[in-house]
């Protein structure tokens, strides 16, 4: 075989080995445990939010009342996650915004909506 | 030839496209279907199927007859597809990664059925056919015993609760539509999926192409004529193996894009229906055992399922009884099938009669 024919096939392996990796890191569902309880972050304790839309990437929003637990599902490893704080009326106080890797969140993945909220920046 | 002649072998020749034209016709007003829901309909079942019925093409083009087989490359895909939902990926990622996976499998699969056929000369599609049986027995017998067990899953919701073999029905939410709805199109409250019919068309001109490379060449000579073929120096044997291999792959592809227009996959059944519904397909479109083209892959689609559309209300309205026109459905395919067999094998004594009469007549003529 000739070293051409050699690094032909070895460039067609090596895209075939690029294109599984991209499958498997852009295409894979995680499920990722939402949680909207009370908790200690740097010592400061963090109170549930009385309500919260949450919305991971482009999905649809998920609301959440204070101690709500609930299950999500994230496809990917990078994702932004937006928590939208609610008044009485449902409507928008402020909104935070937080970008987190699926390796962040531990095993099993959860995600501590206040906890995130208050490592968050303001959206403008 | 005589203008009558000419007539009647147009009849003769396109009788089974024929006959389904004229059911839908009748069938169609009485139906009564809109002709959004038709088209809608038709688009669908257009891009669900037209992989499937494409990837026949190339057996019959190397004189292999239709590719009972393809079965076999419905089932690499569905083993692809297992292992994805499996590790949980998602979207035209996951169908990438089906295929992949499915690949070298559907090409193992190819290649022992173009092995086997070619120890079958002859009687190609009967062979193909049971083979089709045989394999779907080892499938039933990996999957039901050997997945959980031998090869690792890990899922709960794939697995049996005895703890191997996958459940009846595997779940592709996930993937469901990810192909169809790639490049989304809504024209009149039409949905088009786009992506799928590019597929479907980049498909259609790898066939063109291929037919003009030497191997393309090489594969019509040998389905003209074998000996002529080896004669010529063609390795009628290689190529035959490598229509059936080509065949088996894109009967793969077929059944992942297949299975995520469905959205559910019926692990253990869902790969049968794929051989018949095809090739009943193809043979509506006016196709033959021994001559089929691009034309006839979409006009069989078109008019099989306008049949299948429109036949349980027909069938309901008719008779007050929807499940006649299921019963319907389910004979038409098979019964196809056996019609369009049976004019091959007449056709094909008229034209030796034909043949020997031109012989005959030239003989004497020259005495």
């Amino acid at each position: 075989m000739s070293i051409k024919r050699v690094c032909i096939n070895l460039g067609l392996v090596l895209c075939l080995a690029g294109l599984i990796a991209w499958c498997v890191l852009t295409g894979k569902a995680y499920d990722i445990v939402l949680e909207n309880t009370p908790t200690t972050v740097a010592g400061a304790e963090q109170p549930a939010l009385e309500a919260v839309h949450v919305i991971i990437d482009k999905q649809e929003p998920v609301l959440m009342l204070e101690g709500d637990r609930i299950i999500s599902t994230a496809i990917g490893v990078k994702h932004k996650i937006r928590i939208d704080v609610l008044d009485e009326d449902d409507k928008v106080l402020e909104s935070r915004s937080h970008t987190y890797t699926i390796h962040d969140l531990g095993t099993p993945p959860t995600l501590n909506i206040p906890a995130v909220f208050a490592a968050s920046k303001a959206e403008k | 030839m005589n203008k009558s002649d000419g007539i009647s072998q147009f009849f003769i020749r396109n009788a089974v496209p024929l006959v389904f034209l004229v059911v839908s016709a009748v069938a169609i007003p009485i139906s009564q279907f809109s002709p959004s829901y038709l088209i809608q309909e038709l688009l669908i079942r257009l891009s669900r199927n037209a992989f499937l019925v494409l990837s026949l093409l190339i057996p019959i083009m190397a004189g292999m007859g239709l590719n009972f087989g393809m079965v076999l490359g419905a089932m690499a895909g569905q083993i692809g597809l297992i292992f994805v939902c499996d590790w949980n990926i998602v979207g035209v990622q996951g169908l990438l990664l089906a295929a992949i996976i499915s690949t070298p499998l559907a090409i193992l699969f190819g290649f022992l059925c173009g092995i086997v056929l070619n120890k079958a000369q002859g009687r190609e599609m009967v062979t193909s056919y049971i083979l089709g049986f045989f394999m779907n027995g080892v499938y039933q017998l990996v999957v039901l015993y050997g997945f959980g067990s031998l090869v690792p899953i890990v899922s709960a919701k794939l697995l049996l609760s005895r703890g191997y073999g996958i459940r009846n029905v595997t779940n592709l939410d996930g993937m469901r539509r990810s192909l169809d709805e790639l490049i989304p199109l809504n024209i009149a409250g039409i949905e088009i999926p786009v992506a799928t019919f590019l597929l479907i068309g980049i498909f259609c001109l790898f066939v063109l192409w291929f037919r003009k490379t030497k191997l393309g060449q090489d594969m019509r000579a040998t389905g003209q004529d074998m000996v002529v073929a080896r004669s010529a120096g063609i390795r009628v044997m290689r190529t035959r193996i490598i229509s059936i291999v080509i065949s088996t792959v894109l009967a793969c592809y077929g059944q992942i894009v297949f299975l995520q227009n469905v959205g559910t996959m019926n692990t253990y059944n869902s790969h049968e229906q794929a051989g018949v519904f095809a090739i009943a397909a193809l043979l509506v479109g006016g196709a033959t055992v021994s001559r089929a083209s691009i034309l006839n892959v979409f006009t069989g689609i078109i008019l099989f399922h306008l049949v299948f559309i429109v036949s349980p209300m027909a069938g309901k309205y008719l008779l007050g009884d929807a499940q006649i026109g299921e019963y319907f459905r389910v004979f038409i395919s098979y019964g196809i099938i056996a019609l369009a067999l049976v004019l091959h094998a007449w056709r094909r004594m008229n034209d030796k009669e034909r043949a020997r009469a031109q012989f005959r007549g030239a003989e004497g003529g020259a005495a």
